[in-house]
């Protein structure tokens, strides 16, 4: 069972969004997708999750994504975007139950599955205790958290997530982190579970995620291991800043330290 | 609250509304048009038997099922809009339908068969629906269908204002704009039977899109990635609201307001879900037009009062104050 | 109508039966005269004239108001409608007289329901009052009165025709709002046969057009013809009529005022408008 892209490209009219890419992902990883503002990480995001124009193909198990019929790649590949809009001013719970929305045929009341799919999400995102309050009525945070469990109650072996910890505080976003870690290890079930996430904290990325695609002006330029691909070279030439780097507890931590000017700069 | 006792809690809301609408449509058969007349005139005096079986039953039902079309036509399309200023005049079906009708009036149709009227409308309203995409086109995001909307119901608008100053007669010109006021009076069964076969479908197709509805709380990406495609969601709510309503205002000329009010009005009982808005509309629309029109026959004697009227001076406070209270409360804009 | 009678005892009896059969015939012919409803306000002012106070069920609303009927005192002796059908059937009519642009509705309502529903076109001119007043003569079993008054209208339209101005003699019709009349409508006929020449018709607008202040005060019309209509009542219509160069028009034109109840339907009585008109001139 692989998400793979196959000669991807989103090519826009003025610009290339995602070059040519070709990579392979398996369940079981947390993958980070890291790289500068404009790279392109949220275009090959939405490429992967079928939300976007591209050339080449996204197969999952080796069926092309773009043939499945709607509700068979719903429950298949789960998204959550960059700080998505909420219309209506629903209850918690009621948003994170929009996620079960694939697994339900028309008309069709709630079964346990979708209680108990959507009571772990929201126990898993720290989110239970404001279950019956208006997300108009969360903080930014909140409610942040409340979009993820949406995402999580889907079940889907493929999650895609959007720069889900931006709006979080230290707490919330190690916790979710490690929810993450958890939910590709398939809490209780058998299977296994991919998670490709865009994130800018290089240091969450380094400590929770097994691998790291780094991407710059729309290629993926590092593709590993976080030690590999988060190496201080490959930061100070995508990112352009000096990092520190230490260890504590075993794991490794990244901080940018001081941002770098080019021969012409400053 | 689990979401079986929220969903029950908006079945109760659909029976509770759809038990109002019928005693509505039973007062509605009972009262006349000086406040009182023949009650229950089944076995009755043949007279009363006949008005309450031509006149006041095709009324009954005609209110019954313009107001049932306006409120669940409403929903859909603030569901669809993500805005709850959204109503079906929006698109410019109404003003469409109106436009299809005063051409019929027009060339003296109208006069020849009181059915030729509605056809006109239907077919005003269809057209206006075929310029929407023809301008929106497929791709159109929803900013661009309500701006479409607003281009054609000015276009509409200022045909009818052409054709009433080159009509026939300055009686033709009033007759046309007192039919453009809405009203029930004095229409017949067949009315309800030219009206229907549009009206059904229609709904079906608005109900068809419910849950992509509730996807699109979320962003069109959400619904998207949820399995629902929000052109054909789009397609959905608006060829189904333009054959409803088109139906509807082929039949009673424009009544605004329902559409407007009612969804808005029973937002918060359903838990702020697109979808389980839709049933409750309906029945909330059905006695709304119901209840206006009952009112306009308990007014003392004298022409009339046209039932746009009567919606509109009951939905224009009423929406003003909901506007009032909601920016007042917490300043999240709907 | 009995003549009365001076009984001797031997004529007693047979002009007892005599009796007892003209006023048996007599209301037998007052039997099936046939009840009438009107909802349309021409057709109602035509009704009036010609039907017999008994015969009519009921009138518009409109007809009893002296703004807008000439038989307005009438018209309030009996009961009033506001066009539904509803009302029409608690009456039970013989026959319902309506104009051809009454609610299409209604009409088609009261065919449904098994009423015969006699439509009058709007009159354009006096060969369609004399159609009309014929039609409802006809409808409402009075043939001898509808005659009558044909008879009149034609000896009054000749006494017009007799005493026209000789040179031409031009007017402007001013309605609210700023229109004017055209050619083919009642009112331009009746100001021809006044013997004015309707400036506005030979401009060429048909029926009920606009007519700019500028164009009146270029056409220089001898006589200026205001339509009265709820002068009492403020309106933007009416402001119109009051316009200032109008105003300083009628310090130097000749101006006089018809109210609209006498030409907005074609009746009989439409002919005296024709007659105010002459008058105004000949002085």
């Amino acid at each position: 069972m692989t998400l793979a892209a196959a000669d991807v490209e989103v090519r826009y009219e003025t610009r290339t969004a995602v070059r040519r890419t070709t990579i392979s992902l398996e369940p079981g990883e947390l993958v980070a997708l890291v790289g500068p503002n404009g790279a392109g990480k949220s275009t090959l995001l939405r490429a992967l999750a079928g939300l976007v124009a591209h050339a080449g193909t996204v197969t999952w198990c080796g069926h092309a994504l773009a043939r499945l019929d709607g509700r068979t790649r719903a429950r298949t590949v789960a998204y959550l975007p960059q700080n998505p809009p909420v219309h209506w001013p629903l209850a918690s719970r009621e948003l994170v139950a929009l996620g079960r929305l694939p697994h339900r045929p028309y008309a069709a009341q709630e079964t346990p599955a979708d209680v108990s799919a959507v009571t772990v999400a929201m126990r898993q995102t720290d989110t239970l205790e404001f279950a019956a309050r208006s997300v108009s009525r969360l903080s930014v945070g909140e409610r942040a958290r409340v979009l993820l469990a949406r995402a999580l109650a889907v079940e889907a072996p493929v999650l895609l997530a959007d720069e889900p910890i931006a709006m979080l505080d230290p707490y919330h976003q190690l916790d979710v982190m490690g929810t993450l870690r958890s939910y590709t290890a398939g809490r209780d079930t058998e299977r296994k579970r991919l998670v490709v996430v865009v994130l800018h904290d290089l240091g969450l990325a380094a400590r929770f995620c097994d691998r790291v695609l780094l991407m710059d002006d729309g290629a993926v330029v590092g593709d590993g291991p976080p030690e590999e691909t988060l190496a201080p070279a490959a930061i100070r030439a995508h990112y352009r800043v000096e990092p520190f780097i230490a260890r504590h507890d075993g794991e490794p931590s990244i901080v940018p330290w001081r941002s770098l000017r080019g021969p012409g700069e400053g | 609250m689990s979401a079986t006792e929220r969903s029950g809690g908006s079945t109760a809301l659909a029976a509770g509304l759809g038990l109002l609408a019928l005693l509505a449509a039973a007062g509605s058969l009972v009262i006349g048009r000086d406040g009182g007349g023949p009650t229950f005139g089944f076995g009755g005096p043949e007279l009363a038997e006949t008005i309450v079986r031509e006149i006041r039953l095709p009324r009954t039902l005609l209110a019954l099922l313009v107001g049932g079309t306006l409120g669940l036509c409403g929903a859909a399309l603030q569901g669809l809009l993500r805005n709850p200023l959204a109503e079906p005049g929006l698109l410019g079906a109404s003003s469409g339908a109106a436009f299809g009708a005063v051409v019929m009036f027009y060339f003296g149709f109208a006069g020849a068969s009181s059915l030729l009227l509605p056809l006109g409308a239907v077919a005003g309203s269809l057209l206006a629906l075929a310029v929407l995409y023809a301008l929106a086109g497929r791709r159109g995001d929803f900013l661009t269908i309500v701006l479409a909307g607003i281009a054609i119901n000015a276009l509409a608008a200022a045909l009818t204002s052409l054709a009433l100053n080159f009509a026939p007669s300055p009686y033709a010109a009033l007759e046309i704009l007192f039919w453009m006021l809405g009203s029930l009076a004095d229409r017949s069964l067949a009315h309800v039977y030219l009206a229907l076969p549009l009206m059904v479908p229609g709904w079906l197709l608005v109900v068809a899109a419910a849950r992509g509805l509730d996807a699109l709380t979320l962003g069109e990406d959400t619904a998207r990635s949820l399995g629902f495609d929000p052109k054909r969601t789009q397609a959905l709510v608006i060829g189904g609201t333009a054959l409803a309503v088109g139906a509807a205002v082929a039949v009673t000329g424009v009544v605004g307001f329902i559409g407007l009010v009612v969804p808005h009005l029973l937002r918060g009982a359903v838990g702020q879900h697109p979808s389980r808005l839709l049933l409750p509309s309906f029945l909330g629309g059905a006695l709304l037009a119901t209840l206006a029109d009952i009112a306009i026959r308990l007014l003392p004697p004298g022409p009339e009062l046209k039932l746009g009227v009567v919606t509109a001076l009951l939905g224009a406070p009423f929406f003003l104050h909901l506007v009032m209270r909601s920016s007042a409360r917490d300043g999240s804009a709907p | 109508m009995q003549r009365p009678i001076t009984p001797t005892s031997r004529a007693r009896a047979p002009l007892a039966a005599a009796f007892a059969a003209v006023s048996l015939v007599a209301t037998a012919s007052a039997a099936s005269l046939p009840k009438v409803a009107s909802i349309n306000l021409c057709a109602d002012q035509h009704v009036l004239a010609l039907a017999d106070p008994e015969q009519i069920l009921t009138v518009s609303w409109l007809a009893a108001d002296a703004e807008e009927s000439l038989l307005a005192h009438e018209a309030q002796r009996h009961t009033l409608n506001y066009g539904t059908a509803e009302e029409i059937l608690k009456l039970a009519p013989d026959v319902v007289l309506a104009g051809t642009y009454t609610s299409p509705f209604t009409r088609t309502m009261l065919r449904r329901l098994g009423f015969n529903v006699v439509e009058l076109e709007p009159e354009a001119s006096i060969a369609d009052i004399e159609r009309n007043v014929r039609i409802v003569a006809d409808v409402v079993g009075q043939p001898a009165r509808g005659e009558r008054l044909v008879v009149e209208l034609r000896e009054g339209v000749r006494a017009l025709e007799a005493r026209r101005p000789a040179r031409r003699v031009g007017a402007v019709i001013v309605r609210p709002g700023g229109f004017t009349v055209g050619a083919d409508s009642l009112a331009d006929e009746l100001l021809r046969l006044a013997g004015l020449a309707n400036v506005a018709a030979e401009r060429g607008l048909d029926r009920w057009g606009s007519l700019s202040m500028e164009a009146l005060l270029r056409s220089a019309p001898d006589l200026i013809v205001l339509t009265g209509y709820r002068a009492s009542q403020p309106s933007l219509a009416n402001a119109v009529l009051e316009h200032p160069a109008l105003e300083s028009l009628g310090a130097t034109h000749r101006t006089v005022t018809v109210h609209t109840a006498l030409w907005a339907c074609g009746l009989p009585r439409s002919i005296e408008a024709a007659s105010v008109l002459q008058q105004a001139v000949l002085e």
